[in-house]
């Protein structure tokens, strides 16, 4: 019997008591996580007058009747203000966060999968000790957990005059620490050393084995990894708050919006409009790439 | 001879450009993490012995006076003691969501009735930003839920965050709720790589679902479970609680954790209160440190063995 055939072989109808009581509990859980979804989409639709009156139901009127403007007046008037010694205070609207997100989640998030990738490709396939060393600091990084070091972080930032810049940003992100080098470095290890061989006797150097020969064949981890540190940067704004106050991304612009006393905003039914807009770029992703990501994340990293 | 001198030549020119390779694409990730690894623990290191004084605007060495404060902060002031019981109860219920999270797993593992469906909806806290999950969560239990209830029973009541009783209560479901996603999919990773001829014997022998759980798939995955219990050890120390995400800088005492507190207080203060915050991460990672390897020893020896 294949193992696929024992696997696959829970149907409703050979369900016992123990799968029938998961099946609840995780209905409930669906339930529990749909239903404040579909109510926070539908108050985004209502107008803050009607929201006083009819919290829980849908809006009056016919669909096309409902307050679909107010996405249109989130994304045109909403802002953040932000206040520097240099420029004075000013008004960053959603464009300009845009641009921010784009720069600090996709630009953030090719450095921080290119550089353990290409410490993982050098430390795997060159076996000098210095290569064993970096496996240990990896690994010991991973397991024993420094807390606490954001304040050194922060003023060391600041002398090196990285702080609040984009690119200063990228720096940070330049690092080959975290479960994905060991993923990376897993990968590369099971790669044999045949196809680099044939290239050196071609007369290939060592960059083109790298990047012409070694490099395509990790393509699809490597696209994933990148697509999961997107998502995690995108929705991040904890750290552009700290490091990147001048330069608020959509997120932090969220976080801004839940917290404005701004009168236009400081409601429920455009907050939530606000999450809402947020949300549909990264949903819309996730569902293009659904297959892609979930089938190949595992352990919090990357099935081969 | 000569062809031997210029293989060996062309052996070391190889050498030389490997070690060239090595060296020029090693050196600049090097760098960054000997600055922001390195130096950046050991300039926190040096910065709790520290003290910022405004008439010269630089830092002055002050001793132990920064760990004498953070020692007294924790007898006396309610958010250090709010923190650590706090974070210690939120990793009590990490642990019953683990359990809840291998239940899943296996449950979609063992591809059950509506289990791609169940995996998504599993993964879907993970895909939308923490802000956005709170914001509609916020408001749902604190304006939605009263609403309902007093449809059905006619009677007004609090809302789940507003009313003190169950504002922590909320807290922590909110927590357990959105943190099964990563678990799930690490389980049911580690399930799918099962042996087929183990679960292929148990199976002929007449196993039930239950005991196949408990005494094959759970003692199979358990190295990957130590793993996760082992980082949570961590997450003591680092966990928010999403109180930021909740309340932004403005959380009551009483459901401060260690992380909510280092984070906020680095938002907040200025230059001279990073070496009492710098002080406090120290003897925090003091704790964290050992009680991490502890726990992964214990879990070692208490695991079953196979």
């Amino acid at each position: 019997m294949k193992k696929k055939d024992l696997v696959k072989e829970t149907a409703f109808r050979n369900m016992g008591v123990f799968f029938w009581l998961l099946l609840v509990v995780l209905a409930l859980y669906t339930i529990s996580m749909v239903l404040p979804m579909i109510w926070g989409i539908i108050t985004s639709v209502k107008s803050q007058n009607e929201f006083r009156t009819n919290v829980l139901g849908i809006p009056h009127g016919a669909p096309w009747e409902w307050k679909w403007s107010n996405f249109i007046y989130v994304l045109n008037n909403f802002y953040v203000p932000i206040s520097s010694t240099t420029a004075g205070l000013r008004a960053v609207g959603m464009g300009e966060m845009l641009l921010y997100t784009l720069l600090y989640a996709a630009g953030g998030a090719f450095i921080n999968t290119l550089v353990p990738c290409v410490v993982a490709y050098i430390t795997a396939k060159f076996n000098y000790k210095f290569s064993a060393v970096i496996y240990t600091v990896v690994v010991v990084t991973m397991v024993l957990p420094v807390v606490g070091n954001t304040a050194s972080e922060m003023q060391l930032v600041k002398i090196l005059g990285l702080y609040d810049t984009i690119p200063g940003n990228w720096i940070q992100k330049f690092n080959f620490l975290g479960m994905y080098y060991l993923v990376f470095y897993a990968t590369f290890k099971g790669i044999p050393n045949d196809f680099a061989e044939a290239a050196y006797v071609d007369g290939a150097g060592e960059t083109h084995v790298m990047i012409r020969i070694i490099f395509p064949l990790v393509a699809n981890i490597f696209l994933t990894v990148m697509l999961i540190k997107f998502i995690t940067f995108w929705n991040d704004y904890q750290t552009p708050l700290l490091f990147l106050p001048t330069h608020p991304t959509i997120a932090y612009g969220v976080y801004y919006l839940s917290n404005s006393m701004q009168q236009e905003f400081n409601n429920v039914p455009m907050r939530l409009t606000g999450c809402i807009l947020m949300v549909i770029p990264i949903l819309a992703l996730f569902l293009v790439f659904k297959e892609k990501l979930m089938a190949n994340i595992s352990m919090g990293g990357v099935k081969e | 001879m000569e062809r031997l001198k210029a293989k060996h030549s062309g052996l070391g020119k190889r050498n030389r450009n490997r070690l060239l390779f090595y060296c020029a694409f090693l050196s600049l990730p090097v760098l960054q993490f000997c600055i922001f690894y390195i130096g950046v623990n050991f300039n926190s290191f040096l910065l709790a012995f520290k003290s910022y004084e405004y008439e010269t605007g630089a830092y002055q060495w002050v001793g132990f006076t920064n760990f004498k404060d953070v020692f007294s902060d924790f007898a006396s002031v309610l958010y250090m003691q709010a923190s650590i019981r706090n974070s210690l109860m939120l990793y009590a219920f990490t642990m019953l969501t683990t359990f809840l999270a291998l239940l899943f797993s296996y449950y979609i593992f063992k591809r059950a009735p509506l289990s791609r469906l169940f995996q998504t909806m599993l993964f879907i806290p993970n895909i939308i930003s923490a802000i956005v999950m709170v914001t509609i969560f916020k408001y749902f239990v604190e304006r939605a839920i009263p609403a309902a209830w007093e449809m059905l029973t006619g009677q007004t009541i609090e809302g789940l965050l507003g009313n003190q009783k169950t504002t922590l209560g909320t807290l922590i479901f909110y927590c357990c709720w959105s943190g099964f996603g990563i678990q799930m999919l690490m389980y049911s990773g580690a399930m799918s790589g099962v042996s087929d001829s183990v679960i292929e014997a148990a199976k002929l022998d007449g196993i039930t679902p239950l005991k196949e759980f408990f005494f094959i798939i759970v003692p199979l995955i358990y190295p990957t479970l130590v793993t996760f219990l082992v980082v949570e050890v961590a997450g003591i120390f680092t966990n928010q609680m999403n109180l930021f995400n909740f309340y932004g800088l403005k959380a009551e005492y009483s459901l401060y954790t260690f992380g909510y507190f280092l984070y906020k207080e680095i938002q907040s203060v200025n230059i001279s209160g990073y070496p009492y915050l710098a002080a406090l991460g120290l003897v925090l990672t003091a704790v964290a440190v050992p009680l991490t390897l502890i726990v992964r020893k214990v879990l070692e020896v208490a695991g079953p063995k196979i």
